[in-house]
């Protein structure tokens, strides 16, 4: 009986000890692990993949549920261009801005400067989702949906063989990045 | 020999069968070139003027931050959100149909979507819908995880407008240096893998909010939490005074969870000391090691400090309250 009472007082104090993960201030997306792990790539839907990702941290549910059967629409999975992602963020009601070309680094830069995510190519043949950039130390960071439990950082150099391996290709939504996550401060 | 040549003649046949498709149709980047394609949800086809090269937008990183909090089936929920697409007050802050336009990035989340609830886990949210403004992430104006403004919307668009203008303008006026922001280290913490379906891993909030037939509208009071010793600004031909109900319910809060901030930082670790001691004597095995017993206590000293947090900042709000109310 006392040690029933033991483990329940246990598992009733890791249930209230249990919080997310603090914020980076280095990085413009809000997406803790539990979060990102949701999008871990089931079937070459890396496109989908990472711009899911930046629909949690933009809140916006069209987006966020690309992957699965929702009232927003039926899953979209496997490989993506850029034209079917018009499509389908077209169907689905979703505001993008679909950018190709040389200037994806200025998008990139300016997502990251104004607190959102970016879907981008990175890799062969694979997207995944820039999460931040520090200008200070030129890094870049992050997220794999091959490995969405860590964030990776990159120097610029690295980065940019990263970027240039599957074609200068980022998908940003346009909608207001998150909130900081709010704290009561004693300002008054 | 023979064996040999039908394995590699196997193996050349079955590779194109394993050859997975790309999952990124690198032809169609380079094929477009220096593109920027707008989709806005009405317009879409790539033959259309829309599509065009252009720079990105102004930063909008000076904005400041509106987020509505809102329950499903919470009529004021629904009437301040309805009110936020037409009412000129509102529309001066947050314009949600035009984000460009609009004087402060406004978003909506719902106590319901698991999705977003760990952006709030450190907001004590007392009623639906609850207001929460915050500055620029530019940190011009300060920190921009400070809540500058908390408050419930008592269905007076004019009145919360009033209320959220002179929360900034009194913070403003109070904000001497802008403190530096630090960095924390990047968390890359291993968590366990899970499987992806057909059905998302939360419930995601719903497309079209359902009729409210029955349900008890909540209208909150629309006092602001923060800050709490908030002035509005008179009307004009209307008076100033404020409701007074509620102060019993916030002292009652005050005292319950001071009870469990008592418990948690002596009550319980005491009776935890006892148990353990209890066992040791009687030559029983301890449920729990030295290491493990400490880290226990140790999350329990935690706990008290978040929660001796809260507790200040709602005793700080009753005060106030009960001052502005005398």
């Amino acid at each position: 009986m006392m040690k029933f009472l033991f483990c329940m007082l246990l598992i009733a104090l890791a249930a209230q000890a249990q919080t997310t993960e603090p914020s980076d201030p280095r990085l413009a997306a809000d997406l803790p692990t539990k979060q990102r792990q949701w999008f871990r790539n089931p079937d070459g839907s890396c496109v989908q993949c990472s711009i899911g990702m930046c629909g949690i941290d933009q809140n916006v549910p069209a987006a966020a549920t690309l992957l699965w059967d929702t009232e927003y629409g039926p899953r979209e999975r496997g490989g993506s261009y850029p034209s079917r992602v018009a499509e389908y963020s077209a169907r689905r009601g979703i505001r993008i801005y679909n950018v190709t070309g040389q200037n994806t680094w200025d998008w990139m830069k300016w997502a990251a400067a104004n607190g959102r995510g970016c879907a981008i190519g990175a890799g062969r043949a694979h997207f995944q989702t820039l999460v931040g950039y520090d200008p200070r130390t030129e890094t870049w960071f992050v997220c794999n949906n091959n490995s969405p439990q860590r964030i990776d950082a990159y120097d610029d150099a690295a980065f940019r063989r990263l970027h240039l391996a599957s074609g200068q290709w980022v998908v940003i939504l346009d909608y207001p990045p998150h909130p900081a996550r709010p704290a009561y401060a004693r300002w008054w | 020999m023979r064996f040999m040549l039908g394995m590699l003649l196997m193996l050349a046949m079955g590779v194109p069968l394993f050859a997975q498709k790309p999952e990124v149709d690198r032809a169609e980047v380079l094929r477009l070139g220096n593109t920027v394609q707008h989709v806005d949800g009405i317009r879409s086809d790539p033959a259309d003027a829309f599509v065009e090269a252009m720079s990105p937008p102004a930063s909008d990183n000076d904005k400041w931050f509106i987020s509505v909090l809102t329950m499903p089936g919470c009529r004021a929920c629904t009437k301040l959100k309805n009110d936020w697409q037409s009412n000129q007050w509102l529309l001066a802050l947050a314009d949600p149909q035009n984000p460009k336009r609009s004087w402060a990035h406004y978003n909506v989340y719902s106590s319901e979507d698991e999705s977003q609830a760990f952006r709030f886990e450190n907001i004590q949210i007392t009623a639906y819908p609850t207001i929460l403004v915050q500055p620029p992430r530019n940190g011009r104006y300060g920190e921009p995880t400070t809540v500058v403004f908390q408050g419930t919307y008592g269905g007076d668009p004019e009145k919360l407008a009033r209320q959220i203008t002179e929360s900034i303008r009194q913070y403003v006026a109070k904000l001497a240096v802008v403190p530096l922001r630090q960095a924390p280290r990047v968390v890359t913490s291993g968590v366990s893998q899970g499987t992806i379906g057909v059905d998302p891993p939360w419930a995601p909030v719903p497309k079209v909010e359902p009729n409210l037939p029955n349900v008890t509208p909540v209208f909150p009071d629309g006092r602001p939490l923060i800050p709490p010793n908030l002035q509005p600004t008179p009307l004009p031909n209307q008076p100033s005074n404020e409701p007074t109900n509620g102060t019993w319910g916030t002292a009652t809060t005050v005292a319950a969870s001071s009870v469990v901030t008592l418990l948690l930082a002596l009550g319980i670790p005491w009776g935890l000391k006892t148990i353990r001691q209890i066992r040791l004597e009687r030559g029983q095995t301890p449920l729990l090691n030295d290491a493990q017993f400490q880290q226990l206590l140790t999350t329990l000293a935690g706990l008290v400090t978040i929660k001796a947090a809260t507790n200040q900042v709602t005793a700080s709000s009753a005060d106030s309250a009960q001052k502005s109310s005398s």
